[in-house]
């Protein structure tokens, strides 16, 4: 070939592709990849942090929650605003439950007669591990991470 | 008009202006009815302006929400722009739907209208959006409950549900952080969505005029007239849209002045004082809706019927092929459409009347009536279980006196040994109202006196 000369592309094998539509195509994947940018991170942006990440929280001490009943402790960590949890002490054993019936979340009650949690709203009715038992919801109360640490009782995000 | 020669010099405005707003329409057909648009776009710029005022002093944060609006409703002129954001709200909502079913009636949706339709799909879910994420804002016990009911029904949609629920709240409960999402989002999502959409709806309508209009080009092309003869859409038409438009204004401005918008208690997500959530009356249909599906079949009230919605919604121009304007031959269509109508507006009448609502205390009577003093304080605290479930039905004298799993649960002159005082008491438990404050001592010696008296049907 002589010096200067330009070299021809190599046609036969991209028979379709010039500089032109090479080009039409660079610049439209790196539009895309632009656009898909901006749609992930606001979606990483507005996604929840894991509840199970939630920091703990101290709500109390083994002796404040006497057994086969159920006590109203408040958890602030993740937002600052108060989210009320019962702590059960049952069969030898805490849970921590989330206060709000599974049905369409009002806020539950402890009845300390019945041993049960009542709902004013539609009326479910949860036995004292949390286990719906009557009314209209659908699963048992959520569960929250519960840690004995010594005597302290700490408790963290939700277990869906 | 200089200005408008400047203008038409640079950018040909005047034509363009023709086109939109330069063309007859048969004065027969038009109606106030067809206004029920401009009014929405009224209502919309009205939460705009107060909007962009209530922004300058609210807090949008869990610590200062309520204090803010307690400040906005010491002060006499913030309160009323609060007021009219309130109702403005209420307008929206309800001049919308009217809107619709206008369009619906006289089949305005229907070739070439699709579009414009489809984009007025999408501003009833941006005004139904701004009037679910404004209710939480003021950060009262009526806001945080009802955004927690509300976003909890999000959780029944099959698979994704509980990640819906999340990603609205920002965490598994409504907390400060969905106060802020919501705040973000009633003040730049669903405005800019809102402002998008309305441009690109209203360019549509003047582009195609609207649809009555045809009949005009129709005997044009005949070589006709319109029977009853036309008149300008520019100025006759334009200015009765704002005569109408101007009214709905006032009547706006009255309900704000003589109604002003009210605030509950601080929000408490612990709920001590026992707090029962209602919806906003929009949603008193869906509301009561969901009790006719009890336990599992929740679903179909939750995510089956507002999806059946949705399809149907955004599919109509496509769905109803039938070309025909005229109301005799669509008989499928309106009857439909007026069933829907009927049961919505029967719906959300049933639901508002089953909210327990405060009964005024009427003191202890001696001899009590049982019209007067004993079944609204029965309806109220105790219908939402014993009303058609529940054994025991509380809705009516015979239902008092004859059913119930331990019938009788009253006996004539005898309070203290019948089941109703007891239970209401607590000496037989569980105490009713279930899991709620009992009623008070005065109610409870009324129901006692009128035992005492007989238990008459008086």
């Amino acid at each position: 070939m002589k010096r200067g000369a330009i070299e021809k592309p190599n046609t036969e094998k991209f028979p379709q592709m010039n500089r032109r539509t090479f080009f039409k195509a660079g610049i439209a994947t790196l539009g895309t990849l632009i656009g898909v940018g901006y749609l992930g991170s606001a979606l990483a942006f507005l996604w929840p942090a894991s509840a199970r990440a939630a920091k703990l929280e101290n709500v109390g001490a083994l002796d404040d929650f006497a057994p086969e009943t159920a006590t109203l402790v408040t958890y602030h960590a993740s937002s600052g605003t108060p989210e009320g949890v019962y702590i059960v002490n049952t069969a030898g054993k805490l849970l921590a439950l989330d206060f709000h019936c599974t049905h369409l979340e009002c806020a539950i009650n402890w009845s300390p007669d019945l041993k049960q949690f009542l709902c004013p709203c539609h009326g479910s009715v949860f036995n004292i591990e949390g286990v719906n038992l009557a009314g209209p919801a659908p699963r048992p109360l959520y569960r929250r991470v519960l840690q004995v640490k010594g005597e302290r009782v700490l408790i963290g995000g939700r277990i869906i | 008009m200089r200005f408008i020669e400047w203008l038409d010099d640079r950018l040909q405005i005047k034509s363009m202006l023709k086109d939109l707003f330069d063309h007859p329409v048969p004065k027969r057909k038009l109606s106030f009815l067809d206004f029920l648009g401009f009014a929405t776009a009224f209502s919309f710029f009205n939460q705009a302006f107060t909007g962009l005022l209530l922004a300058t002093v609210y807090k949008p944060s869990a610590k200062e929400a309520y204090a803010s609006i307690q400040g906005i409703q010491n002060n006499p002129l913030e309160h009323f722009i609060r007021s009219l954001h309130f109702w403005g709200a209420n307008f929206m909502v309800v001049l919308i739907f009217l809107h619709i079913l206008r369009v619906f009636f006289v089949s305005a949706y229907k070739k070439p209208r699709e579009l414009t339709w489809l984009v007025g799909g999408v501003l009833l879910i941006g005004t139904l959006g701004l009037a679910f994420t404004g209710y939480l804002l003021p950060w009262d016990q009526q806001a945080y409950w009802a955004t927690t009911v509300g976003t909890a029904i999000a959780g029944y949609m099959p698979v994704i549900g509980h990640y819906l629920v999340s990603l609205a709240r920002d965490g598994s409960n409504v907390t400060g952080l969905t106060l802020t999402r919501f705040y973000a989002v009633h003040m730049l999502l669903l405005p800019a969505l809102i402002l998008a959409a309305f441009g690109v709806h209203f360019f549509l309508v003047l582009r195609q005029g609207m649809s009555f209009t045809e009949e005009v080009a129709k005997a044009k092309r005949e070589g006709g007239q319109v029977r009853g003869g036309t008149e300008p859409f520019w100025p006759n038409t334009v200015w009765k849209m704002m005569l109408f438009v101007s009214l709905v204004g006032v009547a706006l401005w009255v309900l704000a002045l003589r109604f002003p918008a009210g605030l509950g208690h601080a929000a408490d997500p612990l709920n001590k004082s026992q707090y029962i959530p209602e919806p906003v009356w929009y949603f008193f249909s869906i509301y009561q809706l969901l009790k006719y599906f009890p336990g599992k079949l929740d679903v179909i009230g939750t995510v089956g019927l507002p999806l059946v919605f949705i399809v149907v919604l955004f599919g109509l121009p496509f769905f109803d092929r039938n070309l025909s304007r005229k109301v005799k031959k669509r008989p499928f269509a309106l009857g439909t459409a007026g069933i829907v109508v009927v049961a919505i507006i029967a719906l959300t009448y049933i639901g508002y009347q089953s909210v327990p609502k405060a009964v005024a205390s009427t003191g202890v009577k001696a001899h009590p009536s049982f019209s007067g003093d004993i079944l609204p304080v029965l309806q109220s605290s105790c219908a939402s279980c014993h009303g058609s479930s529940g054994g025991l039905t509380v809705t009516s004298y015979d239902g008092i006196m004859h059913t119930g799993d331990d019938k009788p649960v009253v006996i004539p002159g005898h309070p203290t040994s019948s089941l109703l005082v007891q239970k209401l008491l607590g000496t037989v438990q569980p105490q009713m109202p279930l899991g709620q404050n009992p009623l008070s001592k005065d109610q409870i010696q009324n129901i006692e006196n009128w035992i005492k008296d007989g238990a008459k049907n008086n």
